[in-house]
């Protein structure tokens, strides 16, 4: 695909949105709080608990994502490279915690590792709680991204690197290790940002001297309400965030490696002998961190409500509608999420268009644009909406600005996921297409078009899961027509009472089943690329 | 072409549900927990022709600073859910267009009205629960907290992030005072000392570290007057008796207030909805969807709340405007005492 | 020296290698000929290492080979598509078997192996900037520079042009020679195989169909399917009787008992102007004469012509006895 045939106004529909719906608000905020007393910037910057929350956040993210990338290499390595039995599930499972809401993830830790959890130790409070959800929610990235690379690697360059005299640990130091680094970058970018912005899982799992600086902007804006502190530690965030990802941009420039790519069926074989314990290791320690807290959702959901039964699932029943009016989260969050997905087919898959067109370093910054709003504070967006939507029409009160968010949450996922198939589209076809007599609109309608739907609808199922599972936005932004699934669970979370938290539990599982289901939909298809982000 | 347009007519069709206020409709903006029977909403529609629409932002400090960054040109025309700790703030912003109801009269100025800018809707204590199982001999005191006798018991959500955590802290404050022998700091590093559990919020304490409702070992927590009667009402299978109860000293009364935000088109709407909510129909249904005390005395109390617990004799109740001019040092402080 | 007995490979269900014995001396390049799927490549990279035997032994010098890991045989290998690292420069990728041995002088010896293969000074230039000849000499200058005990070729040619094909595969033999290293190669291209093989072993689905010189293997394919994949044409089907055996009027002497046997009359030992009947099938231009195809004893043979014949005209042709052999 030549850039001279996709028009950059391709990508209008999500430069609008981004612009709009995420860098307007975020500078109006920021402006307005900055602006309110410029003269307390520099004792904000200088306040010891300013200084500590920044050292805390960045180390705990650097830690976070060193440790999901310990644990998720050796799994993609053992999805890339063999085919067992129980791979397809395995897969599922590992990528469930990611479109989980952190709310769940929250209640599934300190139901594990809190007081009187089921493994024994009581770690709620400390940084290690916080870690172990970090890695439990983001294995999925690391896994599908660099499994996504690492499956079509030629294995043959690593035959080379043995005969020529390498072990296996410098073949991969030497070798793979290179190979994958966009990938690993990749992955290790979204982790941080994940980690570095975390909100729910530091609030509720850490202990009130662990702060990320996104609990600190929501300890000023909430009781507080010291909107010059929040807003210089969102623009201390913004720039972080902002200086990681051009820093990411340029490494990924740099380490651009031309490599010609193999078929994934091609590298895949059966473990033998000592791989055998490896894929068992690897894959068995993956399942085991992404099964666990969420088996004991689905534990407590079932054994709730009075001994062994579906007590969570009669508990949905109860809640009385006047609290919590649980089919109504359920319909809310399902046309939420068919909207994002409508958004998304309309916004995002045109940009992927356009970025697949631009091999060169204009579309890699697109790409790493689009991963801003992913990075930036919910809370300080929530505020944002409400300064900078009110004219020239009035938006802040709009029903669409979920849908919206949900929609910038997926896109550097759905972009990632589906410009590699866009770009295996080769040129050949769409000439043999033109030769054949097709008109080029015709061209795209019969072969584009075709060869798109899968990814399409790969990315379209990514939506809905994200969406499903979206939280952070979703409660701080002013929403009409009441609460989506995780404001539901939420909202009876914090309420007292045994059915109340029954069914915030049901609610959970029945996230759970869902997004399991629509995953596992994805992977029967076979839908290629998707989920490698 | 047919077919983008198609999909165009879907999502506009699935999102047209949550369109407009128009000048029949009232726009109530509130926070997560406010909660109300949908058979009110259809009533109050059918007796005076306005619509409700409810526009949710987040907790209750969330929404109301919101609305402050909105004001003059708000969001929506009625606010719910200032309370205690966070009105004059709200009123010093200047957010609301004054209004007395005449459903309130007799009542509502024994809750304070801030010069008729608001209008008080209901109220709740935020006490001491304690798990009845585990501890047959309860503090009687804040003062007792501090004995050995209940070292590692007690979890606090923290005050910084959480408003009954604020609440409790307000409670001490007002109970040992800045000055002195013995000040609030020095009974929160004896608190500290009997290894007190801060948590982020009140969900993660009371079915987090709790006994009683949650997975913990800690038997006593902070939380609300109501809990008890929330939970003998949501219990699974049913029970006649709750598992906790309440300490009646050192509770601190939280009120909720109601206002019509300035700016509105549509004030005269929203001052109907005010009333309404001021209605002994709305008014019976706080205590069981929100567990708080209404302020209308014509409402009656469901039985289940006056088998379980009762409004504790002597609650603290601080003047907002103390509390504004003091919160955000009452918290650096309380960080320097038991988080540093 | 290289010495494998009763090699046994397996790919989950299929099985690649079939009980090969194969052996190589000092300085000698054996070609290994087959179709694609014939298990060749599996037979180099069993002797790597890089594939787990279902038995067999290789030993190389005298020692055991199968329980050495690949990295530690010292046996030099050029991948099919040469298998180049695109992460590394040139220079990198000649340097990495030398690094690997922690050798000494290690740029001195890359720019050495670069001078053999008539590449000096490329050490700084990109892998996805060389031509196919030259990703082709960077792999074999890869391989030779840490001086393997072995050198294994896969299709050393095989992804490059026709007439660049020619020319490599002199300069590949003159390396060969010049090296001295001994050499398994694995082509499918018999000309190759010839060019380049001291001796020739033709693999057939799995197994080891003949052994021998180029010219034994040529003149004695010893079976119908090596005589295909050498590219001979004139296989035909003859009665026997007495030792003589006879098809369309000619009359050969053969060691083969009473009955019918197959012959593969070899290019160049029929013309045209005998007493042999024949029917005329097609005429070829071929260069300055005509090939011309005729039907004989159920198979084809081929004789020169200086003008074309009809199709379907008889003509009569002579086959030379010395030219002819008997095939299994």
């Amino acid at each position: 695909m030549t850039s001279r045939r996709v028009p950059l106004l391709l990508a209008l529909p999500a430069a609008v949105l981004g612009i709009v719906f995420f860098a307007w608000p975020m500078v109006s905020i920021i402006a307005t709080g900055i602006g309110a007393d410029p003269s307390r910037i520099p004792d904000i910057l200088g306040r010891d608990t300013t200084l500590s929350t920044v050292w805390f956040t960045v180390w705990q993210a650097i830690v976070s994502t060193a440790l999901t990338l310990a644990v998720g290499i050796p799994a993609a390595y053992a999805f890339a490279r063999f085919r067992f039995p129980g791979r397809s599930l395995a897969r599922v499972v590992v990528t469930i915690p990611f479109v989980l809401p952190t709310i769940v993830v929250a209640i599934a830790f300190l139901a594990l590792l809190g007081p009187g959890g089921a493994l024994g130790v009581d770690l709620a409070g400390t940084v290690w709680a916080i870690l172990a959800a970090h890695v439990f929610f983001n294995l999925a990235v690391v896994i599908r991204t660099v499994e996504g690379l690492w499956s079509h690697i030629d294995p043959r360059l690593e035959e080379a690197a043995a005969s020529l005299g390498a072990p296996p640990w410098k073949v991969f130091r030497t070798i793979t290790l290179p190979l994958l680094r966009p990938a690993i970058a990749a992955a290790a970018a979204i982790v941080f940002l994940f980690s570095f912005t975390s909100f729910g899982v530091v609030l509720l799992l850490g202990a009130p001297s662990l702060a990320t600086i996104e609990v600190e902007i929501y300890r000023s804006a909430a009781l507080v309400f010291d909107l010059p502190a929040a807003a210089t530690l969102a623009l201390i965030q913004v720039v972080g965030v902002t200086t990681g990802l051009l820093l990411y941009a340029r490494h990924q420039e740099r380490s651009a490696v031309g490599q010609h790519l193999l078929p994934a069926a091609a590298t895949a074989k059966r473990p033998v002998g000592r791989q055998r314990w490896l894929v068992a290791a690897a894959v068995g320690g993956a399942v085991m961190i992404a099964a666990t807290p969420i088996g004991v959702i689905g534990w407590r959901a079932v054994t709730s409500g009075g001994g062994p039964g579906f007590g969570a699932l009669r508990a949905l029943g109860a809640v009385d509608p006047s609290l919590v009016d649980v089919p109504e989260a359920i319909g809310n969050s399902l046309r939420f999420a068919i909207i994002a997905c409508t958004l998304t087919l309309m916004v995002a898959l045109p940009a992927a268009v356009v970025i697949s067109a631009r091999r060169g370093p204009m579309g890699r910054w697109i790409d790493t644009l689009l991963m801003l709003p992913i990075g930036s504070s919910a809370v300080t967006l929530g505020f944002g909406f409400v300064v900078g939507l009110d004219a020239p029409v009035d938006l802040r009160a709009w029903w669409g600005l979920v849908p919206i968010a949900h929609t910038l949450v997926a896109m550097p996922f759905v972009v990632r996921s589906t410009v590699p198939v866009i770009r295996s589209i080769g040129p050949k076809v769409r000439e043999a297409a033109a030769v054949l007599g097709a008109a080029p609109g015709r061209v795209w309608r019969t072969i584009d078009l075709p060869m798109l739907t899968p990814a399409a609808a790969g990315a379209a199922a990514l939506t809905f899961v994200i969406s499903l599972g979206e939280f952070g936005a979703t409660l701080f932004v002013a929403r009409p027509g009441g609460r989506t699934i995780t404001l539901a669970i939420f909202g009876l979370f914090g309420r007292p009472g045994e059915t109340n938290v029954s069914a915030a539990l049901g609610l959970s599982l029945l996230l759970v089943l869902v997004t399991g289901t629509v995953v596992a939909l994805l992977e029967r298809m076979r839908v290629p690329g998707v989920g490698s982000f | 072409m047919k077919r983008i347009s198609l999909l165009l007519a879907l999502v506009l069709a699935i999102g047209a549900c949550g369109e407009g206020a128009g000048p029949d409709t009232v726009r109530l903006l509130t926070h997560d927990f406010f909660a109300v029977p949908d058979e009110l909403l259809a009533e109050f529609a059918t007796d005076t022709g306005i619509e409700v629409e409810i526009v949710r932002g987040g907790d209750a400090g969330i929404v109301v600073n919101q609305a402050i960054l909105a004001a003059g040109n708000p969001v929506a025309d009625v606010l719910f859910g200032v309370d205690t700790t966070l009105l004059s703030r709200a009123v010093d912003a200047n957010l609301f267009e004054p209004y007395r109801s005449d459903a309130g009269d007799g009542f509502i100025d024994a809750f304070g009205t801030a010069g008729d800018s608001v209008t008080p809707i209901d109220f709740g204590d935020v006490c001491l629960n304690y798990d009845l199982g585990l501890l047959p001999d309860p503090p009687a005191s804040l003062e007792a907290l501090t004995a050995q006798k209940y070292r590692s018991m007690l979890v606090v959500p923290d005050p910084t992030i959480s408003s009954p955590g604020l609440a409790f802290l307000l409670a001490t404050i007002d109970r040992f005072g800045e000055d002195g022998p013995y000040t609030w700091r020095d009974y929160w590093a004896d608190l500290r000392a009997n290894d007190v559990e801060i948590v982020a919020d009140w969900g993660t304490a009371y079915y987090g570290s709790f006994s009683a409702t949650g997975t913990g070992i800690r038997p006593l927590v902070v939380s609300y007057a109501s809990s008890p009667p929330a939970e003998v009402l949501f219990s699974d299978p049913p029970i006649d008796k709750a598992t906790t109860a309440v300490i009646e000293d050192g509770c601190f009364r939280q009120i909720e207030y109601a206002g019509v935000l300035r700016g509105t088109p549509n004030e005269e709407q929203a001052r109907r909805f005010i009333d309404f909510l001021l209605g002994v129909p709305f008014q019976e249904t706080v205590p069981t969807s929100m567990f708080v005390f209404p302020v209308n005395p014509a409402a009656a109390l469901p039985e289940v709340f006056i088998g379980n617990t009762s409004l504790p004799p002597n609650p603290v109740r601080l003047d907002p405007d103390v509390i504004e001019q003091n919160r955000e040092r009452w918290l650096t402080e309380w960080i320097e005492t038991v988080l540093r | 020296m290289l010495q494998i007995t009763d090699l046994t490979v397996r790919y989950d269900d299929v099985l690649a290698v079939d009980r090969v014995d194969l052996c190589l001396e000092r300085e000698e390049t054996l070609a290994l000929l087959g179709r694609s799927g014939s298990g060749k490549t599996t037979v180099l990279r069993a002797i790597a290492g890089l594939v787990p035997l279902v038995s067999g032994s290789i030993t190389l010098d005298g020692s055991d080979l199968v329980p050495v890991s690949a990295h530690e045989r010292g046996i030099g290998l050029v991948f099919q598509d040469f298998a180049l690292f695109p992460h590394l420069d040139v220079g990198a990728n000649v340097a990495y078997g030398l690094r690997m041995q922690m050798a000494t002088r290690i740029e001195e010896r890359v720019a050495e192996a670069l001078e053999m293969v008539g590449l000096d000074g490329l050490q700084h230039r990109r892998i996805d900037q060389l031509s196919g000849g030259q990703a082709q000499r960077v792999a074999l200058a890869r391989t030779l520079a840490p001086r393997p005990r072995l050198l294994l070729l896969d299709e050393p040619l095989g992804s490059l042009d026709p007439d660049l094909r020619h020319s490599l595969a002199g300069e590949l033999k003159e390396l060969l020679d010049q090296t001295g290293v001994p050499t398994i190669m694995v082509t499918h291209d018999t000309e190759e195989a010839f060019a380049l093989g001291d001796r020739v072993t033709v693999l057939v689905d799995a197994r080891i169909a003949a052994t021998g010189t180029p010219a034994q293997i040529w003149t004695e394919p010893g079976s119908v399917e090596v005589a295909r994949i050498v590219g001979h044409n004139g296989i035909v089907t003859a009665g026997v009787a007495g030792s003589v055996a006879s098809v369309g009027g000619l009359r050969i002497p053969v060691t083969a008992p009473d009955g019918t046997t197959t012959l593969l009359i070899r290019p160049g030992a029929a013309s045209t102007g005998g007493p042999v009947e024949a029917v005329v099938i097609e005429s070829r231009y071929r260069g300055p004469d005509w090939v011309i195809s005729v039907a004989i004893g159920g198979g084809t043979v081929e004789v020169s012509s200086p003008s074309p014949l009809t199709s379907g005209d008889k003509v009569g042709i002579a086959i030379d006895p010395a030219g002819v052999t008997t095939l299994d």
